[in-house]
């Protein structure tokens, strides 16, 4: 058995106790490939992402955990740093900031944080970012509303 | 298990693999290097005892006994009779009818292990354990048959017997776990008991060989025969297994006569392919492959020789460099399963995909040659026509 199996069967099995009311599930997508998972965490309380549930698909690289998994939005998110058409997440965990001491389950929980604490230095989403950057809290966040609203509320 | 300067626990090998490629602790990202790692007795024994404890934990947890002797929870703490009792179901050969007094057995068992392992762990040169002479085992093993009659007769009358058998003989000078274990045996050291299975009056030092023979009339399967000796083995191999172990494995890897030369970091820019070659080679270790892939076998060559050395009880070298092999395996199966999505199939499942529809592709090829048959008909017929015609064009 390869490290990254080793590993991630590990983290599947503490995953039943680490799910929290903010992480709905996560796990493989199918049994046959362990390499494919997916997740759904739920939009942050007092944030215009609350009542959305917002689904992460997440591929893990054979090097894991030395190399980190791609996580990227499978449900459309207006976030000033997660990409509107391909869900790329632009997070430092994901990519330099990385260390095998983070599993797919504080990443998830990182992202989760992200979404409650957007970054517009760094945009993905100019014109959410934008937003943040005049001051128009009010605009952001009626905007970022009416996409959860669209995008996120529907799913079950 | 090593532990870094700023007081993180990795596994070595683990944690070699991310120093390679950055040097910050996994953890809390403070600067590390491979020189700060300092290898955690005390996390590793303390995995080894989790380790080997953990099923008879689990059965205790999971299966509970339908009946806890009294004896069982007044007279030893939750951990000692959860392990004696999963030793108790573990040992294979015994069963049945004598369950309660085997029970019982088991609990002063685990009473004299419990006391080993704390004088194992505060490293007293020769823990008890060791020191158990088959005598004294078989001592302890009619001790407990004399508790396990009292039992049976009566529960109560157990408590004051136990607390008066404190009197010991003259075994009490030894180490002080000695004195506990001994004192049930020393309880057993009167004369004659009455077995537990037809009430006959049997000498002490026989009730064993008595019993076995007793219980071997009415439970014919239970293989009990030379209980003295398999109590003992089991004893000695249940209750020192940390210690065995540990002899054992330092027995075999101290004298290592297979030997490979410690490997040191390179810088591999600087090295050409024959040159790394060459070291690999000195090294003892496989030459084949691109100079990549001969990079990223010393690297994990070093990892591998260096957690190695950091480990309680390392392994010998042709351990390693077998285990460098499956490292390497586990690396180029992946590429060979995605290589197998991209063809679709190999030769081998072709052959059974073949073999799965062979009346398929046959009836596909009798429908493919009447086809052609007939195509090639028609088109005759249609040569012949349009020949024909041309001839009547001409004439």
């Amino acid at each position: 058995m390869s490290s990254v199996t080793k590993r991630l069967l590990k983290e599947l099995q503490d995953i039943r106790k680490d799910l929290t009311d903010e992480l709905l599930s996560l796990g493989p997508v199918d049994d046959e490939d362990l390499l494919q998972w997916h997740a759904v965490l739920r939009g942050p309380q007092e944030t215009p992402y609350q009542g959305g549930l917002f689904r992460l698909r997440i591929d893990i690289p054979e090097e894991y955990p030395i190399k980190p998994p791609t996580l990227t939005f499978a449900t459309p998110v207006c976030h000033p740093n997660v990409h509107f058409e391909t869900g790329e997440i632009c997070l430092d965990i994901l990519k330099s900031q990385w260390s095998p001491a983070w599993t797919l389950t504080s990443t998830c929980l990182a992202v989760h944080v992200l979404l409650a604490n957007p970054e517009p230095s760094s945009p993905l989403n100019c014109d959410a970012a934008n937003l943040l950057r005049c001051g128009d809290f009010v605009g952001y966040s009626s905007l970022v509303s009416m996409y959860t609203h669209i995008f996120a509320g529907q799913i079950q | 298990m090593v532990s870094s300067s700023c007081g993180h626990t990795f596994c070595s090998l683990c944690v070699r693999r991310c120093l390679t490629l950055e040097t910050i602790c996994p953890s809390c990202r403070a600067p590390l290097t491979e020189s700060e790692l300092y290898p955690n007795r005390l996390i590793d024994s303390i995995l080894r005892s989790f380790k080997s404890g953990r099923q008879q934990l689990l059965d205790a947890l999971t299966k509970p006994l339908p009946r806890t002797t009294s004896l069982g929870e007044k007279t030893h703490c939750a951990t000692c009779s959860k392990r004696g009792l999963g030793e108790d179901r573990r040992s294979g050969p015994f069963h049945g009818a004598a369950e309660q007094r085997k029970r019982l057995r088991m609990n002063t068992r685990s009473t004299t292990r419990a006391m080993e392992c704390q004088s194992s762990s505060s490293d007293m040169p020769a823990s008890c354990g060791v020191e158990l002479t088959a005598s004294e085992i078989d001592e302890v093993g009619s001790s407990d048959l004399d508790i396990s009659q009292a039992m049976v007769e009566d529960d109560s009358d157990f408590m004051p017997e136990r607390n008066d058998s404190g009197i010991d003989s003259g075994q009490n000078s030894r180490q002080r776990p000695k004195k506990t274990l001994l004192r049930g045996a020393s309880a057993a050291s009167n004369d004659s008991v009455a077995c537990p299975n037809c009430h006959q009056d049997v000498r002490q030092s026989r009730i064993n060989w008595h019993l076995d023979r007793c219980l071997a009339g009415k439970l014919s399967p239970e293989p009990r025969t030379e209980s003295g000796i398999s109590q003992a083995e089991t004893i000695n191999a249940s209750s020192n297994k940390p210690n065995a172990r540990n002899i054992s494995l330092r027995l075999q890897s101290q004298p290592s006569k297979f030997t490979l030369p410690r490997p040191t970091k390179l810088v591999y820019s600087l090295l050409s392919e024959s040159k790394l070659r060459r070291i690999l080679k000195e090294l003892g270790l496989p030459t084949k492959g691109d100079k990549y892939q001969m990079k990223a076998r010393h690297v994990e060559w070093v990892n591998m020789y260096m957690a190695n050395a950091d480990a309680e009880n390392p392994v010998s070298h042709k351990i390693l460099l077998k285990r460098l092999a499956e490292w390497e395996e586990s690396l180029a199966k992946p590429a060979d399963a995605a290589a197998k999505t991209q063809t679709a199939a190999t030769p081998d499942s072709w052959a059974e995909y073949e073999a799965k529809h062979a009346d398929d592709f046959a009836a596909l090829i009798a429908q493919a040659s009447a086809s052609q048959k007939r195509a090639s008909a028609r088109t005759d017929i249609t040569v012949g026509v349009s020949a024909s015609q041309g001839e009547r064009q001409t004439g």
